[in-house]
């Protein structure tokens, strides 16, 4: 039993010890105080490398191609941002490039440091609460997911000019999304920091 | 039934240990100690009306600039979705109306109306009021959808003279929108939703 308050109503509560796979909800306002995934850490982390290396290869190859009456273009991932800053649209390529690729990538190494720290040497590592603290502050501006439906509607919109050639890259992007989506789902706040602040510095 | 804060207990908003306010810092990550978000209401609607003034730009200026063989085309969100729709794709049409137009204005609409309820101390309707605000902060990244696209197309598409894309002051301004408004979202505190069903505190933890 902890005492702890709903995050959304304040209620004044006694969590009891949940077992791996429920979840609590607030008995007044019925939001989710908290998960309990089965082992939760461990799996983000897998999620975490694998999704980082998925990110990589995302960025080495190419990510859509495009074919018109014997014309073809061929765009990287990093080129949506460049493209925009080319166009004249300075800040928003900067924000594009922060919600597609700078965002997730600081999550997955702030993660991967913290829950890596915890999982194989059992120490908290210096700086854990503050890159906690910064993983829940920057989660909302990952937006890979966003992003990737924002690709289906473009390919709609441009399937009747020319055909579209999805390369490497874009699979590999495909793969990192659902890989972070997992690391995300993984990590419950409530048991993050109750494992980082019960480890030893 | 009782809130954390008539206890004089505070939740940390980073870390959520819960602590006596006296403590003054969250003894586990040093974050100082607070019942509520300071000036939540303020805040929250001085950022809605931010949102407001930057939806006229976003819908008023082109998004997209099309140069096809010498000619230069203009298309502002709401032509996109028009375009979308008389091309016979009503699904992608309706996910440009959804993520464009309709939720960024219910958002606004949603985020005023839960400062109005709150600061009038409403006790109605305290469960639903609570999902909507809930529903509200998680939807609300979802209308970056159409700056994406213009990213998208403004990266694919460049054939020279034949056919170049590029983009419109509006996609700056609608990703401002999106921007603010989860900003909005993210300083109101649904807790002052609570706050009226009690007695009044001695102190509010600024």
């Amino acid at each position: 039993m902890t005492q702890i308050a709903c995050h959304e109503c304040d209620l004044l509560l006694n969590l009891p010890d949940i077992e791996e796979g429920q979840r609590a909800y607030c008995p007044r306002c019925n939001h989710m105080l908290c998960s309990h995934p089965h082992d939760g850490m461990q799996r983000s982390l897998a999620f975490a490398i694998s999704a980082l290396i998925f990110l990589g290869i995302a960025n080495l190859y190419p990510f859509l191609g495009l074919k018109t009456h014997g014309l073809e273009s061929v765009m990287t991932l990093i080129q949506t941002s460049i493209e925009l800053y080319k166009g004249g649209s300075e800040l928003l390529a900067v924000f594009v490039l922060v919600f597609i690729i700078i965002a997730p990538l600081l999550i997955l190494l702030c993660i991967i440091w913290t829950i890596g720290n915890l999982v194989f040497t059992g120490k908290r590592a210096a700086g854990s609460y503050g890159l906690a603290h910064i993983i829940s502050t920057v989660s909302p501006w990952g937006m890979a997911e966003i992003f990737l439906i924002g690709i289906l509607v473009a390919m709609v919109k441009i399937a009747s000019l020319a055909t579209i050639v999805m390369d490497f890259s874009f699979w590999a992007y495909v793969g990192f999304t659902i890989c972070f989506t997992l690391t995300m789902v993984n990590l419950d706040q409530h048991y993050y920091w109750d494992a980082l602040e019960q480890a030893r510095p | 039934m009782t809130s954390a804060a008539l206890n004089s207990l505070a939740n940390c908003h980073v870390c959520g240990k819960l602590t006596n306010i006296s403590v003054v810092h969250c003894p586990r990550c040093g974050t100082r100690l607070r019942f509520r978000k300071p000036d939540s209401i303020q805040r929250t609607v001085a950022l809605v009306i931010t949102a407001c003034i930057l939806y006229i730009p976003a819908n008023v200026l082109p998004i997209m600039y099309t140069d096809q063989l010498g000619k230069e085309y203009q298309a502002t969100i709401i032509y996109g979705v028009i375009e979308f729709w008389e091309g016979g794709s009503y699904l992608i049409a309706s996910v440009i109306f959804l993520a464009s137009i309709f939720i960024p204005m219910t958002k606004m609409f949603t985020l005023f109306w839960l400062c109005w309820s709150v600061s009038k101390k409403s006790v109605t309707k305290q469960k639903q009021r609570t999902k909507i605000y809930g529903i509200t902060e998680f939807i609300g990244r979802w209308s970056m959808i159409d700056v994406f696209v213009v990213a998208i197309t403004v990266a694919l598409i460049h054939l020279g003279g034949i056919l170049t894309i590029r983009p419109g002051a509006a996609a700056l301004a609608f990703a401002g929108v999106v921007i603010v408004t989860m900003i909005a979202a993210r300083s109101f505190d649904p807790r002052l939703i609570w706050d009226a069903t009690q007695a009044p505190r001695k102190d509010n933890g600024e």
